[in-house]
């Protein structure tokens, strides 16, 4: 059983106006813990794919760890964030049209962003909210937005989008699975490094890796949302974030906690294997895919 | 010479089809009338861009077109008209070609065109209509639309200064693409007994003004994405629209514009932008408010809204949505929210096999609010589907539906499905999937009754 009423009771605890939610009430532990937390950055501007279904995952998997974790909305992009406070900054899904302004904005707050990531935070963008990472976006009439550079990655609007299945394994071996909307091929600078390889999909360019990732910061094209899709990235991402801010995590991520995501997730790759195989790709890839799982 | 044999190829072709299949649409006359004359339209004797409408955008296109064809054709206009929703080129010319003489003379006082929003600049080219009714712009169809913005850049392609726009004045990207043309007649919905905010909800998001790309504001919604807003950085959409619905009540199914009062038999608040859009372009084409008030009075939706199918005591009842496409959900979940009484609801999401390669996406779910719905008194929701049961469940749950009433069928299997809902006693039941999964559904019922 993967409980989400404390979920659902948090949610009708808080609203806009509040611009802060927090699962204190509901996780287990003494008073005055510290907390995880997250900063959504930009959600009213960064609104597409189902984007907000990632910080409901981010609040549903602290639940689950019992993580004490307290989580803020910025959506004023002419306003300062506080970099000092955040562990965890989420960027959802955005129409590539906003990268001008939210580059913009990032790059007016490149000294708090600098320090935030020095001192361990974590800064995540998906979908083409990615762009706002990289070093230059050229977008479909020509025109060059400048973005932060924080990842070694160029991006160039596609004349056509590209939509379809997608699976990733990282570094440390694990498997992302999700869908891909791109509309614009992506670039890596030599040494940089992707978020992962591409087991099914097309990934950055068609060139067989997916996302980038350096020190603190990564981008991942993967949808889903991401985190719904992907229990074991989020709680990973979540107890990473916690223990380096000193939170306590409460327990362990369960198997019965997410017997609903990994149902899906083996149907999901049982229909990317089916197209890898009437696609006639080699025994080579299958085999490959078969000793990546599981 | 061309283009008379092509016209007499594809008339011909169109009959052939007509004593094989009567009643069948079809592309084929007008495929072939293109590949015999690809400048088939500009040959029309007596095609006038002045009175050519088009009518495009995301949601709502095929009801407005069919509302507004009702209107002239009371008015007295001899109108050509692709009714069947045939919106690409082919479905344009074989809609023509049925109101042209075997000499290629149109007879027909308006052309009224639903046309797809992704190939407007295709067919715009070869048919320059002076007037554009703009619906809506919104997330649909990701696969191959990738982002809002991409369909307004496409739409904003053919806008030109001479040319007369009539947009949703409730819709940021729709009423962005009035600025380009010569005249913006703006149209739009009043707050009403269902309008509502996402104030409550941490977890809303809005949009970005299509204008300056920073946030914009909902004083409220109509319907989900479409209300009063403004642009608070740019000032972008304060504007008052020129035709206006007001005093709305859904129970009387009955509005005003000014002081007059039109009926909407289909009374609810997606409908009633597609009322308002018909009204505003005939009128601007110079129909009485009297006629479009006897027009409105008397339209029946082909198909309806609702389509039902009866399994022994239980009636399925199937509302569309399309596919990729959040706002159609919405709407009809809100549709089954707005029965209180207990209900089954069957939610068949699946992979998406429009063109290659087939995908799993559901995450537009994600962009939809099943609170309401979830609220309204679900005895059992049974999520199918051969590859995104899973996941469609997974939807449910995040939104506080309780798992123990939720059941799981990873398989599109008609009797496996059916057999499940038996189980249950409720005889109210709803459907979401797509048409073809309903259509298979309701062939495996209808031979079940025998």
């Amino acid at each position: 059983m993967s409980d989400f009423d404390k979920l659902n009771r948090i949610r009708e605890q808080f609203n806009r106006s509040t611009e802060t939610l927090t699962n204190v009430s509901e996780v287990t532990g003494e008073s005055g813990f510290r907390r995880l937390h997250i900063l959504w950055l930009y959600p009213d501007v960064l609104n597409i794919h189902g984007g907000r279904g990632d910080v409901m995952a981010f609040l549903h998997m602290c639940d689950l760890m019992d993580i004490p974790v307290e989580i803020r909305r910025l959506d004023d992009l002419k306003a300062e964030a506080d970099w000092s406070w955040p562990h965890i900054v989420y960027m959802t899904a955005g129409e590539l049209k906003c990268v001008d302004k939210v580059a913009a904005a990032l790059i007016r707050q490149m000294d708090g962003i600098k320090r935030f990531i020095r001192r361990g935070g974590l800064l995540i963008a998906n979908g083409s909210s990615g762009a706002a990472l990289a070093k230059t976006v050229e977008l479909y009439d020509g025109s060059i937005v400048n973005g932060t550079g924080l990842l070694d990655m160029t991006w160039k609007e596609r004349e056509s989008v590209w939509g379809d299945d997608i699976w990733v394994r990282t570094e440390d071996g694990l498997d992302v699975i999700g869908n891909q909307i791109q509309v614009a091929d992506v670039t890596l600078g030599e040494g940089q490094k992707p978020f992962g390889k591409v087991v099914y999909g097309r990934g950055n360019n068609d060139d067989g890796v997916e996302g980038a990732v350096s020190d603190g910061v990564v981008y991942t094209g993967v949808l889903g949302p991401l985190l719904t899709k992907n229990p074991h990235l989020t709680s990973g991402l979540v107890e990473a974030a916690a223990t380096l801010a000193g939170v306590k995590v409460g327990r362990k991520l369960a198997p019965e906690d997410i017997e609903i995501e990994e149902k899906s997730a083996e149907y999901i790759k049982a229909f990317m294997k089916d197209k890898m195989k009437s696609a006639g790709e080699s025994a080579e890839v299958e085999t490959q895919v078969d000793t990546q799982t599981e | 010479m061309r283009f008379r044999f092509a016209l007499l190829a594809a008339k011909f072709t169109a009959w052939a089809i007509n004593i094989v299949a009567k009643g069948r649409g079809t592309n084929l006359p007008g495929k072939i009338a293109l590949k015999f004359d690809p400048d088939f339209i500009s040959h029309i004797k007596g095609l006038d861009p002045d009175k050519t409408i088009f009518v495009t955008g995301t949601n709502g296109k095929s009801t407005t077109t069919n509302l507004m064809a009702h209107v002239f054709k009371k008015a007295g206009f001899r109108v050509a008209v692709n009714l069947e929703g045939a919106n690409l080129i082919g479905g344009v010319v074989v809609s023509l070609l049925k109101n042209c003489s075997l000499s290629g003379q149109l007879n027909a006082d308006v052309v009224l065109m639903e046309t797809d929003e992704r190939f407007l600049p295709i067919i715009h080219k070869q048919l320059p209509a002076k007037h554009l009714c703009i619906t809506n712009v919104q997330k649909d169809q990701v696969q191959r639309n990738g982002e809002p913005e991409i369909i307004r850049r496409k739409i904003l392609s053919v806008i030109s200064e001479d040319m007369t726009v009539y947009v949703n004045g409730d819709e940021p990207n729709a009423l962005s693409l009035g600025e380009k043309a010569g005249r913006c007649v703006k149209y739009g919905v009043d707050r009403n007994k269902s309008s509502f905010d996402k104030k409550n909800d941490f977890f809303s998001v809005t949009a970005p003004c299509p204008i300056c790309h920073e946030a914009i504001v909902y004083d409220h919604y109509n319907i989900d994405n479409i209300g009063s807003f403004h642009c608070p950085t740019c000032g972008f959409g304060a504007a008052a629209n020129d035709y206006l619905a007001t005093e709305i009540d859904f129970d009387a199914k009955t509005f005003h514009v000014g002081d007059k009062v039109y009926d909407f038999k289909y009374s609810t608040p997606y409908f009633l932008y597609c009322y308002i859009a018909a009204l505003t372009v005939a009128s601007e084409f110079g129909a009485s408010s009297d006629v479009i008030s006897e027009a409105f009075a008397d339209f029946a939706l082909q198909g309806g809204r609702m389509e039902t199918v009866k399994v022994g005591t239980k009636e399925i009842k199937y509302l569309r949505m399309k596919q990729e496409n959040p706002e159609t959900v919405q709407s009809a979940l809100n549709v089954i929210a707005d029965d209180p009484t207990p209900k089954i609801f069957l939610l068949g999401l699946d992979e998406l096999v429009d063109f290659d390669p087939h995908y799993t996406n559901t995450f537009y779910t994600f962009d939809c609010d099943f609170r309401r719905l979830i609220a309204s008194g679900i005895e059992r929701c049974i999520c199918f589907s051969g590859t995104v049961a899973y996941d469609a469940g997974l939807r449910m749950l995040y939104d506080g539906f309780a798992e123990e009433k939720l059941t799981v069928l990873p398989t599109n299997d008609d009797k496996t499905i059916i057999d499940e809902l038996e189980k249950y006693d409720c005889d109210n039941v709803y459907l979401i999937t797509w048409l073809h999964k309903y259509e298979a559904l309701a062939e495996y019922v209808k031979k079940l009754n025998g």
